[in-house]
C-alpha cells in the first residue's frame, strides 16, 4: 500500500516535471522564433540603411560642370534623333557639359532665370504659353521649352557632353529685352542635385574674370544704303517676302530663318536712314557676287552689330564709348565705333549715355565703317573678333576669342560663310 | 490529478499570454522597422522656388521632386511658419491636394502653387518687399521634412 502510494506521487511528479519541461522549452522556442522574425526585420532595415548610404553616397558624388562658353547656337535644322525645326521654328542651343563626378548624371529637368522677376528669360506667347519659370523637360521628339532626352545621360569622367536646348523661335537667351540682367540656367539631376551656371558667362582675362563687365549675345542688322544692298527688315524673319541675298534667304537652303525670327529694335538715332533696325543672328556672308563682305555689294549695305553687355560689378556706370572689330587674318577688317547703348525699351546715343545699374545688361549697338569691308575672305581664313566699351569708371574692357573659320565673340559664334556653300 | 490540472491551467495561461507578449513585441518591432525603413528610403528636394508677382495675390511656387525610393504622400507646406495650402494653377501642371495629401510618384516632380495672402503677414516678414526671406518647409506623411530658403525678389 505505502509502496504503491509513492510510486504513483513520483509518477505524477514525472508527469508533472514532463509537462513543465515542454512548456519552458515551449517558451524558449516561442522567444528564439521571436528574436528570428525580429533579427530578420532588423536585417532588411539594415540593408534599407545601406542601400540608402549608398544612394546618398552616388547622390554626393555627382559633379556636373558646365563649359565655356556655356551656350552656343545650333546651326542646322535637324537634330539627329530628336527632329528638326532648328534655326526655323526653334531657337537651339548646344551646351557642353562634363561630369566630373564618380557615377553617371541624369538631367531631369532645367530651370532658366527661376529667381528672376515674371518676364525675364524664357517668356510667354500665346504660342508657346509657359510662364516663369521657365522650365524645359526631356523629350523624346524636339518640342518648345524642351531638351534631348536621349543626350540626358553624362557618363561618369565624360568631358563636352553635348545637351540640347529648344527654344521658340521667339525666345533667346540672354532675354532681349536688355533692361534684365543675365539668365540662370539651374540643372536638375535625377539624383535631386542641383547645377547651376551664370549664361552669358563672365569673361576671363588672364584667368580673372572681369569684375564690372560681361558681354553676352551678339546679333547683326543690315540697312540698305541702295537698292543693291542688304537689308534685314525685308528678310522673312523680319516678317519681309526675302530676296535681299542675305543667308538665311536663299530658296536653295533648308533652314530659312522663320517669321519672327528677327528682333526688332525702335527708337535709334544715328542710323543710315530711319530709326528701327531688325537684328538676326550673325552670319555673315562672303564669296560671291551676293556676299555681305563683296566690295560690290558692302558699299550699298551699312551693317549694325549689337553685344549684350551686363554689368557685373557692384557700382553703376556709364558707358561712354567703345569700338568692334572683326577682322579677317591679313589685311580689312569690319569695324565701327558704338553707336550707343538699349537699355529698357530705350535707346540711349553716345552723346546721352545713362548709368547702368549692378546686375542690368544693355546692348552696345555698334555702327560698322562700310568701307572697311574689303574683298571676301576664303573659308581658309582665320578671323577675330574684339569689342570694348569704355565704362565711364576709367577702365576699358576688351574680350577676344579666336577661332579658325569662325568668330567666337562673347559666348556666341559669328560664322564667316560663303554663299556658294551652305549655312551650316 | 488536481495538482496536474492546476499546473496545466497556469501553464496555458502562461504560454497563452508569453505569446501574445512575444507576437506583439514581433508585430511592434516588425511596424516598426518598417515604418523606420520605409521612412528611410523617402528622399525628396525643393529643387526650386519660383515667386510669381503677377498673379493676384502673390504666389510662391515650390517645385518638389521624389528622389527616393518609394512613392511619397506630401501633407503639408509651411512658408515662414503657416502651411498654406498649394491652389489649382494654370500651367506646368500644378499639383493640388486631394483631400489632406498629394501622392508623388518616384521620379515625379509636383509643381506647389501657393497663395501668400495679407492675412500670413508676419511681424517684420510682411510680404511682398523685395529682400524678405522666406523658410520653406515640405512634410511628408511618414515624417520627412525638407527646408528651403529663399529672398523674395
Amino acid at each position: 500500500m505505502g509502496m504503491n502510494l509513492i510510486v504513483r506521487l513520483r509518477r505524477r511528479r514525472a508527469v508533472s516535471t514532463l509537462i513543465g519541461g515542454v512548456i519552458v522549452l515551449s517558451l524558449l522556442l516561442t522567444a528564439l522564433g521571436t528574436e528570428v522574425f525580429v533579427w530578420q526585420q532588423y536585417d532588411q532595415y539594415q540593408q534599407t540603411v545601406n542601400r540608402m548610404a549608398q544612394y546618398r553616397n552616388q547622390k554626393s558624388s555627382e559633379y556636373l560642370v558646365i563649359n565655356s562658353p556655356g551656350l552656343t547656337p545650333v546651326t542646322s535644322s535637324a537634330v539627329s534623333g530628336w527632329g528638326s525645326g532648328c534655326t526655323t521654328t526653334y531657337n537651339c542651343y548646344n551646351t557642353t557639359i562634363s561630369n566630373l563626378g564618380t557615377v553617371g548624371v541624369q538631367i531631369v529637368r532645367i530651370y532658366i532665370n527661376t529667381t528672376r522677376p515674371s518676364g525675364s528669360g524664357c517668356s510667354y506667347s500665346s504660342s508657346y504659353p509657359n510662364l516663369p519659370p521657365c522650365i524645359l523637360n526631356p523629350t523624346s521628339t524636339i518640342a518648345p521649352y524642351a531638351f534631348n532626352q536621349a543626350n540626358a545621360f553624362i557618363n561618369a569622367g565624360e568631358a563636352n557632353h553635348a545637351l540640347i536646348l529648344a527654344l521658340p523661335s521667339g525666345v533667346i537667351l540672354p532675354y532681349p529685352d536688355p533692361g534684365f540682367p543675365e539668365n540662370a540656367i539651374l540643372l536638375v539631376t535625377s539624383r535631386g542635385n542641383m547645377f547651376t551656371f551664370q549664361w552669358p558667362f563672365q569673361p576671363q582675362v588672364f584667368g580673372q574674370s572681369q569684375s564690372a563687365f560681361s558681354m553676352g549675345i551678339v546679333k547683326v542688322a543690315y540697312q540698305q544704303i541702295t537698292s543693291s544692298g542688304f537689308d534685314s527688315s525685308i528678310e522673312p524673319a523680319a516678317g519681309g517676302s526675302g530676296g535681299t541675298g542675305y543667308c538665311h534667304t536663299e530658296s536653295s537652303l533648308p533652314y530659312p530663318a522663320g517669321p519672327g525670327y528677327a528682333e526688332k529694335l525702335t527708337g535709334l538715332s544715328g542710323l543710315q536712314s530711319g530709326s528701327t533696325l531688325w537684328f538676326v543672328n550673325p552670319w555673315i556672308t562672303g564669296g560671291n557676287s551676293r556676299a555681305i563682305m563683296n566690295t560690290a555689294v558692302s558699299k550699298y549695305t551699312q551693317v549694325y552689330f549689337y553685344v549684350i553687355v551686363v554689368n557685373v560689378g557692384n557700382t553703376a556706370y556709364t558707358p561712354t564709348a567703345g569700338t568692334i572689330d572683326l577682322t579677317w587674318y591679313g589685311s580689312n577688317h569690319i569695324d565701327g565705333s558704338l553707336l550707343g547703348v538699349y537699355y529698357n525699351n530705350n535707346f540711349y546715343p553716345t552723346s546721352n549715355m545713362i548709368s547702368i545699374p549692378p546686375g542690368m545688361s544693355y546692348y552696345a549697338i555698334y555702327k560698322i565703317s562700310i568701307f572697311e569691308m574689303g574683298s571676301p575672305p576664303t573659308s581658309s581664313l582665320m578671323l577675330w573678333g574684339a569689342a570694348s566699351i569704355t565704362n565711364g569708371l576709367g577702365s576699358n574692357y576688351e574680350d577676344q576669342n579666336f577661332y579658325a573659320g569662325t568668330i567666337l565673340l562673347s559666348g556666341l559664334w559669328i560664322r564667316y560663310e560663303s554663299t556658294s556653300g551652305s549655312c551650316a | 490529478m488536481m495538482m496536474i490540472g492546476i499546473t496545466l491551467s497556469l501553464a496555458a495561461i502562461l504560454v497563452a499570454w508569453a505569446g501574445q507578449s512575444y507576437g506583439a513585441f514581433a508585430g511592434g518591432s516588425q511596424l516598426f522597422y518598417q515604418q523606420r525603413g520605409q521612412a528611410l528610403q523617402e528622399n525628396f528636394v525643393i529643387e526650386e522656388v519660383f515667386f510669381n508677382t503677377t498673379a493676384n495675390p502673390d504666389q510662391i511656387f515650390v517645385f518638389v521632386r521624389n528622389v527616393g525610393l518609394i512613392n511619397i504622400n506630401i501633407v503639408a507646406i509651411y512658408v515662414n511658419g503657416t502651411s498654406l495650402t498649394p491652389v489649382s494653377g494654370a500651367s506646368h501642371g500644378w499639383c493640388a491636394f486631394s483631400g489632406n495629401s498629394v501622392s508623388l510618384g518616384v521620379g515625379s516632380v509636383c509643381d506647389f502653387s501657393l497663395n501668400w495672402p495679407s492675412t500670413a503677414c508676419l511681424p517684420n516678414h510682411c510680404p511682398w518687399a523685395t529682400g524678405n526671406i522666406f523658410y520653406i518647409v515640405v512634410a511628408s506623411s511618414r515624417g520627412n521634412q525638407v527646408a528651403y530658403t529663399a529672398r523674395a525678389p
